[in-house]
């Protein structure tokens, strides 16, 4: 065997590395300018105030010291993490029992699938008129509920109910994209497995718990990440349904940075609730990695 | 090859954002004080390109209507270009925030009371008064009075707007009221009856997104009362007129004289039981001639604005001002002096429904008995409360107020719950 006589060159010295940095260059440059450049600066201005004149001035952790001490943040906060609690669950088993209907072969299945991805391409503003009107003391939910006996309900207008409702709404608006991606992963799945299982005489349930759900964990986590992003960005729903209220049931931290910042130019401190936003995503991000990863390895 | 140590990079990345944050910093000093670029006087002179944003107000909004506007001022200025940029209403204030602090702000910006204080305390907007340093006196002293901050006037009144009692006179009659309410007692006479008609007798809005302006604030003036103390460091809302006021919005909405959901989220004219024509009266229409696309004009009737102690109509001026970053000052105030010039405010306030802030400019609507009803009570126009943390100030008492609204506190608990968070608000600089 001949030995090498010169040193191998460095994987990124490589045509085929140049090549892969060409292709990714345009995308890494976006990301720079309006991910990581915002992100700094953001972070820097918390430590800042800052007037639309251009005055920047340095005031230390003092924004962070005044948003721990308001009460309006940690209600944002706390209506933020609720509006995840309840929208999760239920957008994910919506997600994935769309996804189990639409993974089989019938006629005309792929209309289906388009019909079920309608709501995620659908304006934000104009379902959540729908929405509204949906929810109203005489609106349709309210008249099936009493045509069938069941108690009606002011869904917007009551504390405890306007967050259930907002995330019947996410559920809703997002299930198409997240049943496309578990739909995805089902298809990966060899349909050798289901065959053995069958033959071994495993019923629809075993098939699901043992065969689907177990090996449809990626999809499920990155629809789980995807989904817990999303819910801790929530602001356009809630800005066009409920408009934060009543008596802010319903105000999240990204509403509250919109009306600090472009409302009252508080931009420090609004940068300062980002922050935390930011630390808060991050955190659920590395956990969820970490954990994925684990599962990987077992 | 070199090794990027963590803390170098940690080093590199902050180094940059303080950099562009500096630059960033340094760049905006410069727009902030600016210099006073005067009101010009020999029109040939005057040179540049003024961005004038604008909104689609009424008709003005419009293909083409602009263009003719333009070709008379380029007549007189030839030597000035005016681009024209109508924004939409929709988020108004954070295209223009953004804008400012991109350093991409327009010239001229049409603007409302709400913006002056806030936007002059920031030091972005150019003094104007030397703009009407000629006929001062022709304007209305309450218009100027709302386009000015700390003596100083930042926007040149274009239009004033009179908010109107209007009444739907079919939903009237079937209640069988002869007369639109013009005081409170005459809305506790009509409600019960159009009520018993099956129509919907008015309207109160307390869905967070809106303005109090031309919601509880008018009630809380009609009974008396006052937003901030006249040296605007306290509330002074938590008062028996306030209380007052409080009391009577309760008692519109508990007797379902209003829709319920309105005290949660906000229609379209189009789909309220006004634009509908189910509701007989709206305790102030901000524009009856955009009400007549809706509802048909032979239909509406207009009347003095609600009294209770005191006659007061919400409303509002619409005036143009200079930003200071402005690199077209002087061609900017030709600009908004030409448009604000007796003959051109004529125009623009009798084409789109608007009164005149200038004195000598009246009877625009002299064949219109419905609108020009406003001209009347021009004098009674509150626009709102003129201080920089103004719209601060609402977001920390709409909760409060929406809460007795919808029956959660009393609105004793309400009101003084709102002063405190109010007065916490005031307190901090």
């Amino acid at each position: 065997m001949t030995a090498i006589s010169r040193r191998a060159t460095p994987w990124w010295r490589s045509k085929a590395a140049l090549a892969g940095y060409v292709f990714i260059l345009p995308y890494v440059i976006f990301f720079l300018a309006f991910r990581i450049v915002p992100a700094v600066m953001g972070t820097l201005l918390s430590l800042a105030d800052y007037s639309l004149a251009g005055d920047i001035q340095f005031v230390g952790t003092e924004n962070f010291s005044r948003l721990f001490g308001d009460a309006v943040f940690w209600n944002a906060l706390w209506v933020t993490a609720y509006y995840t609690i309840l929208t999760i669950p239920l957008s994910m088993v919506v997600a994935l029992g769309m996804a189990l209907l639409c993974d089989r072969t019938l006629r005309g299945m792929s209309f289906y699938r388009a019909i079920f991805f309608l709501p995620v391409v659908t304006s934000t503003v104009m379902s959540g008129v729908i929405w509204v009107w949906i929810f109203r003391n005489d609106g349709p939910l309210n008249w099936l509920l009493d045509s069938v006996g069941l108690p009606t309900a002011n869904w917007l207008q009551n504390e405890a109910l306007v967050m259930p409702a907002l995330a019947v709404v996410s559920a809703w608006k997002d299930f198409g994209y997240n049943m496309l991606i578990l739909l995805a992963g089902m298809l990966a799945i060899p349909g050798e497995y289901y065959e053995a299982a069958s033959v071994d005489g495993a019923g629809w349930r075993h098939r699901f718990f043992h065969i689907t759900l177990p090996l449809l964990r990626p999809a499920l986590f990155v629809v789980l990440i995807l989904e817990i992003i999303k819910s801790f960005q929530v602001f356009d729903t809630i800005y066009v349904m409920t408009g934060g209220g009543p008596v802010r049931a319903s105000y999240s931290l990204t509403y509250m940075i919109y009306d600090q910042g472009f409302g009252y130019f508080d931009f420090g401190y609004a940068s300062a609730a980002g922050v935390i936003l930011l630390i808060i995503t991050l955190i659920t991000s590395l956990v969820q990695r970490r954990i994925m990863k684990r599962g990987r390895i077992e | 090859m070199h090794r990027v140590t963590k803390a170098r990079l940690i080093k590199t990345v902050l180094a940059i954002g303080l950099t562009a944050a500096g630059a960033a910093g340094a760049a905006g000093c410069g727009g902030g004080g600016g210099d006073n670029d005067a009101a010009p006087t020999d029109p040939a002179s005057v040179e540049g390109t003024v961005t004038f944003w604008t909104y689609p107000i009424g008709s003005s909004g419009e293909d083409g209507y602009w263009a003719p506007i333009v070709k008379q001022f380029q007549e007189k200025y030839p030597k000035v270009k005016v681009d024209i940029v109508v924004q939409p209403w929709t988020k108004r204030e954070e295209t223009l925030v953004t804008a400012i602090a991109g350093r991409q702000g327009p010239d001229v910006v049409y603007f409302n009371p709400d913006f002056i204080p806030k936007f002059a305390t920031e030091r972005v907007l150019e003094e104007v008064a030397d703009v009407i340093a000629d006929d001062k006196s022709d304007f209305a002293t309450s218009a100027l009075e709302s386009m000015s901050w700390n003596g100083k006037l930042y926007g040149v009144p274009l239009l004033m707007q009179v908010n109107l009692g209007v009444c739907h006179k079919d939903v009237l009659a079937a209640g069988g009221v002869d007369k639109c309410p013009e005081s409170w007692s005459d809305v506790e006479a009509m409600a019960p009856k159009v009520k018993a008609a099956g129509y919907v007798p008015t309207d109160y809005t307390a869905a967070l997104p809106l303005t109090l302006n031309h919601s509880f604030y008018p009630y809380l003036w009609q009974a008396g009362g006052e937003v901030l103390s006249p040296d605007g460091t306290k509330a002074a809302f938590n008062s028996p007129e306030g209380l007052r006021a409080l009391e009577f919005v309760k008692k519109l909405v508990d007797s379902g004289w209003t829709v319920p959901q309105s005290l949660t989220t906000s229609e379209t004219l189009e789909q309220s039981p006004l634009g509908k024509g189910r509701q007989a009266f709206v305790n102030g229409a901000s524009n009856i001639l955009a009400l007549r696309k809706v509802i048909a004009p032979e239909k509406i009737v207009s009347a003095a604005p609600l009294t209770d102690k005191k006659r007061v109509a919400a409303g509002s001026v619409g005036g143009l001002s200079v930003l200071a970053s402005s690199d077209a000052k002087a061609a900017s105030k030709a600009w908004i002096d030409f448009l604000t010039s007796p003959e051109q405010l004529r125009q623009f306030d009798q084409k789109n429904g608007y009164y005149s802030p200038r004195k000598s400019v009246t009877g625009l609507f002299a064949d219109d008995p419905v609108m020009a009803l406003g001209e009347k009570y021009l004098d009674t126009v509150r626009t709102g409360v003129m201080h920089p943390k103004a719209r601060e100030l609402m977001d920390v008492i709409k909760p409060h107020l929406q809460a007795a609204l919808l029956g959660k506190v009393t609105p004793q608990a309400a009101l003084a719950a709102a002063e405190k968070d109010a007065n916490d608000l005031l307190k901090r600089n």
